[in-house]
């Protein structure tokens, strides 16, 4: 199972490449929304995890691309961000968000999330 | 080192990188740039240092962080408005969140009431813009599941770290959690959007059977004929009921969290009678169809509040309504609502913001990777053999060889060029620009005003000019002794400026710039020059200079790097700290570079440093000493004279002495030092003459002197260990080692010879 | 310049012997018999100078280039206390890693390649000659004794000052 961790921040990068691969993922990184398209445009991932806030393509911008390539319709985006308010998780989930992870992130939950969203 | 603790690493070495960007984007801002970019870069910033503040608990940092985002936010999209007032609350704050971060990293604690006046500042000014005290929608830290009911948003846990536990978190239904053996029973019927966002219902079931015993059945009475049939139409719908004594409403509602608005749940709990038997079918095709339907005794306002919020009503959701006031105002707009994202839904004026600064970073910012240093150091080792493997080549190409093979000649000559420019390219990936230090700079000057309590204002050139990295880590700390000199010594009080007519506000420039193979740095101010007689005054005094030792005016600035000199007649708490500007030369000298100052009385003082490119090619003079090689850096050497020439004379305590222009100079025999038989002819040998640590000068003997040459230092240590006197070694052209003289340690270890 | 053999990572445990068994490479410093375990052989080069390190013990020859880096040269015969080695263009350098470091020691010539049983590796007897202190057992090969030569030993106590 292949998950691509899209973040800005090389912290939750980290936090998220050591919980995933504890639970048995392999992890590609991105630093932005392109980067991300890039990875996507010549690997195959199972899951995509992508902050909102990021500089050059934010994760909003991220995943109306990934959907409108019809190869990763299908393909899970859990959306990590800070905000919970609303504005933000409305906004990716219109843009064709799965579901959502909210920073701080427990690694439990992490899992139980995905869990909810991969088979 | 735990995972925690390498988190934590990675946490401030991101944040140091941040602060640093930060520092850059408020320089830019006090000088009156108020762009999108810059906005929005700043805001970036403080918000990944927030979300890595919340991940470590660092409560203090975050709600510092939170209220400034908060502001910034504010700021960006047009509420507030960026008055110099502003700025200046923002320059304020950068600096205590760097102070918040520092404070994290050493685990101390700050005083309670640091940055208190700033976060009122913050709040104040929200709260005048919204009407209502952001608080209420200070919702970053409550939990997973954020409450949808505008009489419960009121909870202020900013300060709290986030719940995570699915048990702990509180009922975000605010539907009382019914336990009980008894069953429920879930119409669920997805909307195709439900597919297109990649949820699946069979995880959503699997999911739905850790909670309880779950009977699951599919509806297939929409299903069409075949040839009707769409491959991507939604045609299936569940029933389903689970029971056991943990099922409650919350958590049946979590499991379908991620799909709510794009399917329909009808929920009945235990001995409640299910209100449709049969779903509308108008309502699944129908994707605006109210997503939530709770059959329950009070139907919560917010449950038909459509999960799209419209773009006009986002700033009523920011400026604290609550949904229900907004699925009222919202309700007539409903049935023009589509299904598919809107993308134009975003708040207007952050959105603009958004994208435009998007695609100018996506036209204006370099592509970069981020490699490992020691990768690249790997690639700078290579090409340094290619480039010795090269030399050799040529260096072996007689002329009869060369009459010979022409076109060997030419691919020879090729080869070189080919070679010099992949050097400079593998030496431009190491090379940053200066504005990472010059950045740090404008805080100095800051904290130097207001402590100084003169004015003064920061000019910064070329800070793109590039360098190597290695070179750019040891700048900082001459970099801030040199303009702390400045602002301590060199600008002037405010009323003394007046009297000497100048303006109030002292200016400190601080610039680079590229000279053939050398950067230049220069730190100039256009204070009140360096006062000589007090100096030179110093300097007698203190026994640096000797009674009858006449110096020219540049010679008596020089003394201003001298060791342990200072001209401030007390340690002043900027300056002092115990270390004068000779750690500024000693620095510098490490890393092969030179210090030069010179004053104009009355108009200020220019230091300047000059530095090498690139740390990892030496220019070096190649001598011999006992039929062996030795390099020692050109940066270092004075001049070079005979042996036969030289003035030597003996100490009355018998050390050996070079007179050189009116300068006594302790002399160092190589071959003495290091040991090694000699059989040149004493008057045949030469004398290097360098510049040691301080100012202080050496007189190095040698056998011969052999050439000058670049060379690629590498390390002795790596294989063997630290010989005294020796600063490594480097590979000759015939692929023999030579090694490189550490001008310092030979004449500090036969100092201690000779004192034993 | 002239490498004879190139061994660079080419041997690993698995190849190098079994459970049971050790292989060493075996070299000659006059009539006496020394040996490694392969393992820790990097590479094998002909003598070519070394340009000399100044206030080092007398055993230390210098140091060469090996593909860029620089690398001590440690001459055996001089270590083992039987005075400087003559070196010819015939004698060897014998490149080996000890922990991250890599050396070479100068030894007369290469002999042999030997598969010894573990078992077979004796302890050095107790004394205070040079061999305790730098060889790390002994075993016996075609009847005659080998040195396994303890590395760590022998690069220790380098500097003149020490």
């Amino acid at each position: 199972m292949r998950v691509l961790t899209v973040d800005d921040s090389r912290t939750i990068l980290a936090m998220l490449q050591h919980t995933l691969t504890g639970a048995g993922f392999e992890v590609l990184q991105a630093a932005d929304g392109q980067q991300g398209l890039d990875v996507l445009n010549y690997e195959d991932v199972d899951l995509v995890i992508t902050d909102i806030n990021m500089p050059v393509m934010d994760g909003i911008e991220f995943i109306k691309n990934v959907r409108a390539t019809g190869r990763h319709q299908s393909l899970p985006i859990l959306i990590l961000t800070t905000e919970t308010s609303q504005e933000k998780r409305e906004q990716g989930k219109a843009a064709g968000g799965t579901g959502w992870i909210v920073k701080p992130f427990d690694p439990e939950k992490l899992i139980s999330v995905i869990k909810r969203v991969v088979h | 080192m735990s995972d925690l603790d390498e988190f934590r690493a990675t946490y401030f070495d991101e944040c140091a990188e941040l602060l640093l960007e930060l520092e850059e984007q408020f320089a830019e801002i006090e000088d009156g740039d108020r762009s999108a970019d810059r906005l929005n870069a700043v805001f970036r910033a403080i918000h990944s240092i927030k979300g890595g503040a919340g991940a470590f608990n660092f409560t203090r940092l975050v709600e510092f962080a939170h209220n400034f985002e908060t502001l910034l936010d504010h700021v960006r999209d047009g509420r507030v408005e960026m008055t110099e007032d502003v700025a200046s609350l923002c320059l304020r704050s950068n600096d205590i969140v760097a102070d918040f971060v520092a404070a994290a990293r050493e685990e101390r604690e700050l005083d309670a009431d640091y940055g208190a006046e700033e976060l009122a500042r913050f709040k104040s000014i929200c709260e005048d813009e919204d009407d209502e005290p952001m608080e209420e929608f200070d919702i970053d830290f409550t939990p997973v599941m954020v409450d949808l009911d505008g009489d419960k948003a009121e909870t202020d846990d900013a300060a709290e770290p986030i719940a995570l536990d699915p048990d702990e978190l509180p009922d975000s239904f605010d539907v009382p959690p019914m336990g009980g053996e008894g069953e429920w029973r879930l119409k669920f019927t997805p909307y195709s959007q439900l597919y297109e966002r990649a949820n699946d219902p069979l995880l959503l079931f699997r999911e739905l059977t850790t909670i309880g015993e779950v009977n699951i059945e599919a509806r297939l009475t929409e299903l069409p004929e075949l040839t009707a049939f769409e491959a991507f139409g939604v045609y299936c719908s569940w029933d389903i009921s689970i029971s056991g004594k943990d099922v409650t409403e919350a958590r049946i509602r979590e499991v379908f969290e991620f799909v709510e608005g794009d399917c329909e749940i009808i929920l009945t709990g235990p001995g409640e009678v299910p209100a449709f038997d049969i779903p509308d079918p108008s309502l699944s095709a129908m994707a605006d169809a109210p997503p939530l339907v709770v059959e329950d005794d009070e139907p919560t306002p917010e449950a038909s509040a459509p999960a799209d919020v419209p773009a006009a009503e986002e700033e009523a959701l920011d400026a604290g309504l609550s949904f229900a006031d907004l699925a009222a105002e919202l309700a007539p707009a409903k049935p023009e609502k589509p299904a598919k994202p809107e993308p134009e839904r975003e708040p207007a004026s952050a959105q603009a913001q958004d994208s435009s600064a998007s695609a100018s970073a996506k036209t204006a910012t370099v592509q970069s990777i981020r490699v490992d240093l020691d990768k690249v150091d790997r690639v700078v080792n290579m090409v340094g053999e290619l480039v010795i493997t090269q030399s050799m080549l040529t260096q072996q190409m007689d002329d009869n060889l060369k009459s010979r093979y022409q076109e060997l000649v030419r691919g020879v000559e090729v080869l070189a060029q080919t070679t010099r420019g992949l050097q400079d390219a593998v030496m431009a990936i190491r090379a940053q620009p200066v504005k990472s230090v010059f950045s740090r700079m404008p805080r100095l000057v800051r904290e130097l005003s207001t402590k100084t309590g003169k004015s003064i204002r920061l000019e910064m050139v070329g800070e793109h000019t590039e360098i190597d990295k290695t070179i750019i880590e040891q700048l900082s700390d001459p970099l801030t002794h040199m303009i702390r000199n400045s602002a301590d010594h060199g600008i002037e009080k405010p009323e003394k400026r007046l009297a000497a007519g100048k303006p109030e506000q002292g200016i400190i420039r601080l610039s680079a710039e590229q000279a053939g193979g050398s950067i230049l740095i220069t730190v100039q101010d256009d204070g009140a020059g360096i006062n000589r007689e007090r100096v030179l005054q110093l300097a007698r005094d203190r026994g640096v200079v000797g009674p009858d030792q006449q110096l020219t005016d540049e010679q008596i600035d020089e003394l201003i790097f001298a060791p342990g000199f200072s001209t401030a007649e007390a340690l002043s708490d900027i300056s002092g700290r115990g270390v004068g500007m000779d750690v500024v030369i000693s620095n510098i000298k490490k890393i092969g570079g030179s210090v030069h100052v010179r004053s104009w009385p009355g108009n200020g003082t220019r230091m300047q440093l000059r530095l090498p490119l690139t740390l990892a090619v030496l220019d070096v003079m190649l001598v011999q000493v006992s039929d062996s090689p030795y390099v020692i850096p050109l940066s270092s050497i004075v001049e070079t004279l005979q042996s036969r020439r030289a003035d030597f004379g003996v100490t009355p305590s018998g050390r050996r002495v070079l007179q050189v222009r009116g300068e006594y100079v302790q002399v160092v025999d190589l071959a003495t030092r290091f040991e090694l038989p000699t059989s040149a002819d004493e008057e045949e040998r030469f004398v290097v003459l360098c510049e040691a640590d301080g100012d202080s000068k050496v007189a190095v003997v040698v056998d011969d002197i052999i050439g000058q040459q670049q060379v690629v230092i590498k390390s002795l240590e790596e294989n063997f260990e630290r010989i005294e006197g020796i600063a490594g070694g480097t590979i000759l052209g015939d692929g023999s080692v030579a090694l490189i003289v550490d001008v310092q340690g030979v004449r500090h270890t036969t100092e201690q010879k000779s004192a034993a | 310049m002239e490498a004879l053999e190139t061994r660079d990572h080419a041997y690993d445990g698995t190849e190098a012997g079994t459970a049971n068994t050790i292989q060493l490479i075996a070299f000659s410093i006059g009539e006496q018999v020394y040996g490694v375990e392969i393992t820790t052989v990097r590479e094998i080069r002909a003598w070519n100078g070394a340009t000399p390190l100044p206030r080092t013990r007398e055993f230390v020859r210098g140091v060469i280039n090996l593909r860029g880096t620089i690398v001590p040269i440690f001459d055996l015969r001089a270590r083992f206390g039987d005075g400087l080695t003559e070196t010819t263009k015939n004698h060897v350098v014998v490149v080996m890693s000890v922990g991250e470091k890599w050396v070479g020691v100068l030894v007369d010539a290469v002999s042999d390649i030997l598969t010894i049983p573990r078992n077979d590796v004796h302890a050095v007897p107790e004394g205070d000659s040079m061999d305790a202190e730098l060889l790390s057992g002994i075993v016996t090969h075609d009847e005659k004794m080998v040195g396994l030569i303890d590395l760590q030993a022998i690069v220790s106590g380098v500097s003149m000052d020490a």
